[in-house]
């Protein structure tokens, strides 16, 4: 792969915005193109950086990340959208995944995170 | 001339004859002695007879009293006109008979005292003694007033007995039944006396109306029960009319009804005493019915029953109050309680959300940071490893700060001494720091708070009413001002914001139930305290707690409450 994967990240906290960061810097082929404490502020921003994948927080001030993921479907169909949440409930993944987000996990398993993120990029099925 | 047989078988010498019989006229019994035949008697023929018996039956046939001479041993019996009236049916057989066989039911009590007059010469006189007499084929009771008394025969014997009677059946048996009707009459006035009394004891009258007549009875307790004078003759229509209007036309109604079926009517109704006032009276009574069925007279008893009927108004409306005030006070319990359960429902959520957007967040970037140590160790970066721990144990130390200020919140240490003070300036460094919300407070000599349960909800409702600031007012400046008056501690939190419309939040609590601020006072005064409001759109708002320093009651029951608006 000769360009890098670009992740946008929707994250109010940010300790858990800087740790992502951080996170990604460490990993090769991707890099971060951008992030936003809002739903709103993703919206905006979001077209302009053309990423590959947007990690979207569950709750997020305002907005949701439900509705946010819902919004961003609407607009690029094949986007692949990933929803972390620090809430375990089948409620919220049904949620998400009537939404339009590609993927749905538990915060808390950084591992998992990223492999759920490699295949994502890759286009196999989470 | 014969010789009476009597006097050849006596011995005695038999008297010369005498054949005028003048002693004998002049009545029927005179003319009956004259046609007897003598001779065949003990008394032999009339002319032999002494002149002693002729005297004593001169004397006798003349009166006018009922008499009688009984002569000689078999005491034979010679009476006048006036004796015939007592004999009945012993008439006229008697004439000439010796009287024990004339009068055998009597002889046991006439034989002593014969046997006295004829041996002793006494006479005996008896009043008004009871003889039972057969002279009309029956035994009757008869009285007697007699006197026996001897007839001296001319040899200074005693010939006879002269024996003056009057009945007196008549008058002993009216004068007997003159006594036993005046001790009938007298027991009925005792008896009287005695129902009059027990009228009066019992403030009770008694009544007696005949239905078909119209004839009414009261008696004198009656008329004080009703406050009516004796002029006004009793009848149904009067005591009707002394009844108090409104009750008028019920107790005609139930009094036919009572009748109508045939009960033992009881009937309670009002009148207007001229002296007491109004009065309840109850009248109790029995219908009395003819042999067709037909209802004749009724007899009954009123009596006041005023003290009881008060009794019973005053405690149906104990009961109705008591109702009302139950009612009142389960409905404040109710606003409490849903009250309690929101303002936990909301300290859960409170919770929660400090869990999870601080604590979690940190927890869940710590673990990326140490992810990320992990491959900066791999990879042999010390630079990276170092900085990489300082970040991490920042934000552990920001993690346990995080813990902590949630334990303290939850249950602040400052509560612990008996003063607010402390514990509001900490609030207020709370508010500033965590809503950024700046607290003037003024502190004027407030009272101790013994109890800690009143400490910690005056602590909570001035938390409450410091987020409400932070919530509702659009302002990030409040005055708080803490004082004292009268065992009474005051608290006024007052801000400039934009205030609300008081009346429109009362009728939305009156009509949702549930105001934060409202359910704030329904805990206050549940524990003696109160709240004031004092604000109007525009005006910014001023919020008054009155508690008192030292409570008799538990506060822990309106503990965990909170107010939203």
């Amino acid at each position: 792969m000769s360009r890098k994967a670009r992740i946008f990240i929707v994250e109010d906290h940010p300790v858990m915005r800087e740790s992502y960061t951080m996170l990604f810097e460490r990993i090769e082929d991707v890099e971060i193109c951008g992030s936003a404490a809002t739903a709103e502020e993703a919206l905006e921003r979001i077209p302009e950086t053309a990423p590959d994948l947007v990690l979207v927080d569950i709750l997020l001030p305002g907005m949701s990340g439900i509705d946010l993921a819902e919004r961003l479907r609407e607009q690029q169909p094949q986007l692949p959208i990933l929803i972390l949440t620090g809430l375990n409930d089948e409620r919220y993944m049904e949620a998400a995944a009537r939404a339009g987000a590609n993927s749905f996990i538990a915060k808390g398993n950084p591992k998992r995170m990223l492999k759920t993120i490699q295949q994502m990029l890759a286009g196999e099925p989470s | 001339m014969t010789r009476p047989q009597y006097y050849e078988n006596s011995g005695i010498q038999a008297p010369p004859t005498n054949t005028n019989l003048a002693f004998l006229e002049g009545s029927k019994c005179g003319a009956l002695v004259r046609t007897l035949d003598w001779a065949k008697t003990p008394i032999g023929p009339i002319d032999s007879w002494p002149q002693s018996l002729r005297t004593a039956v001169g004397i006798c046939l003349a009166s006018r009293f009922p008499m009688v001479v009984l002569w000689g041993k078999e005491l034979i019996q010679i009476y006048n006109d006036d004796y015939v009236l007592l004999m009945g049916d012993k008439h006229p057989e008697g004439m000439g008979q010796p009287a024990r066989d004339c009068w055998p039911e009597m002889w046991h009590i006439n034989k002593p005292i014969f046997e006295v007059v004829m041996a002793r010469g006494e006479t005996v006189y008896l009043e008004d003694q009871l003889f039972p007499i057969d002279r009309k084929g029956y035994l009757e009771e008869t009285y007697f007033t007699l006197c026996y008394s001897p007839i001296w025969e001319e040899t200074g014997s005693v010939g006879g007995v002269f024996i003056t009677v009057l009945e007196t059946t008549y008058h002993v048996l009216v004068s007997q039944y003159e006594e036993e009707r005046r001790q009938a009459e007298q027991a009925l006035r005792d008896s009287t006396a005695r129902l009059r009394f027990a009228q009066l004891a019992a403030e009770a009258g008694s009544w007696e109306w005949d239905i078909k007549t119209g004839e009414t009875r009261w008696s004198p307790e009656y008329y004080v029960l009703y406050g009516l004078e004796p002029p006004l003759q009793p009848s149904f229509e009067n005591w009707i009319a002394s009844i108090y209007p409104d009750d008028r036309e019920r107790v005609q109604h139930e009094l036919e009804k009572q009748i109508r079926t045939r009960q033992n009517h009881n009937i309670e109704f009002r009148i207007i005493h001229p002296h007491k006032g109004l009065r309840w009276l109850s009248t109790r009574g029995r219908v009395l019915y003819d042999e067709a069925g037909e209802p004749v007279r009724v007899i009954g008893i009123t009596i006041d029953i005023t003290e009881r009927k008060q009794a019973e108004i005053e405690l149906k409306r104990l009961n109705e109050t008591l109702e009302e005030r139950v009612e009142k006070r389960t409905q404040q319990v109710r606003n409490l309680a849903s009250a309690l359960t929101l303002a936990e429902q909301r300290e859960r959520r409170r919770i929660a959300q400090i869990l999870h957007d601080d604590l979690q967040q940190l927890l869940y970037g710590l673990q990326l940071r140490v992810e990320v140590l992990g491959m900066d160790a791999a990879a042999g970066n010390e630079d990276r490893v170092s900085s990489n721990l300082e970040g991490i144990h920042a934000l552990i130390n920001r993690s346990i700060q995080t813990t902590r200020t949630l334990a303290i919140d939850l249950s602040p240490p400052v509560l612990q001494g008996e003063g607010l003070d402390a514990a509001i300036a900490w609030l207020s460094n709370q508010m500033k720091e965590l809503h950024d919300l700046e607290v003037s407070i003024e502190l004027v000599n407030p009272c101790l708070i013994a109890e800690r349960d009143m400490r910690v909800l005056l602590y909570q409702l001035v938390r409450e009413l410091l987020f409400n600031v932070v919530k509702h007012a659009d302002t990030n400046r409040v005055y708080i001002r803490c004082g004292s008056q009268d065992g009474q501690i005051i608290i006024t939190v007052e801000d400039q914001g934009k205030g609300f419309d008081l009346e429109a939040a009362t009728q939305k609590y009156q009509e949702e139930g549930h105001f934060g601020l409202f359910s704030i006072r329904e805990r206050l005064m549940l524990l003696g305290g109160n709240l004031k409001i004092e604000t109007a759109p525009g005006q910014g708002t001023r919020v008054t707690i009155t508690a008192p320093c030292h409570s008799s009651l538990s506060a822990r029951t309106a503990l965990e409450g909170g107010s939203e608006r």
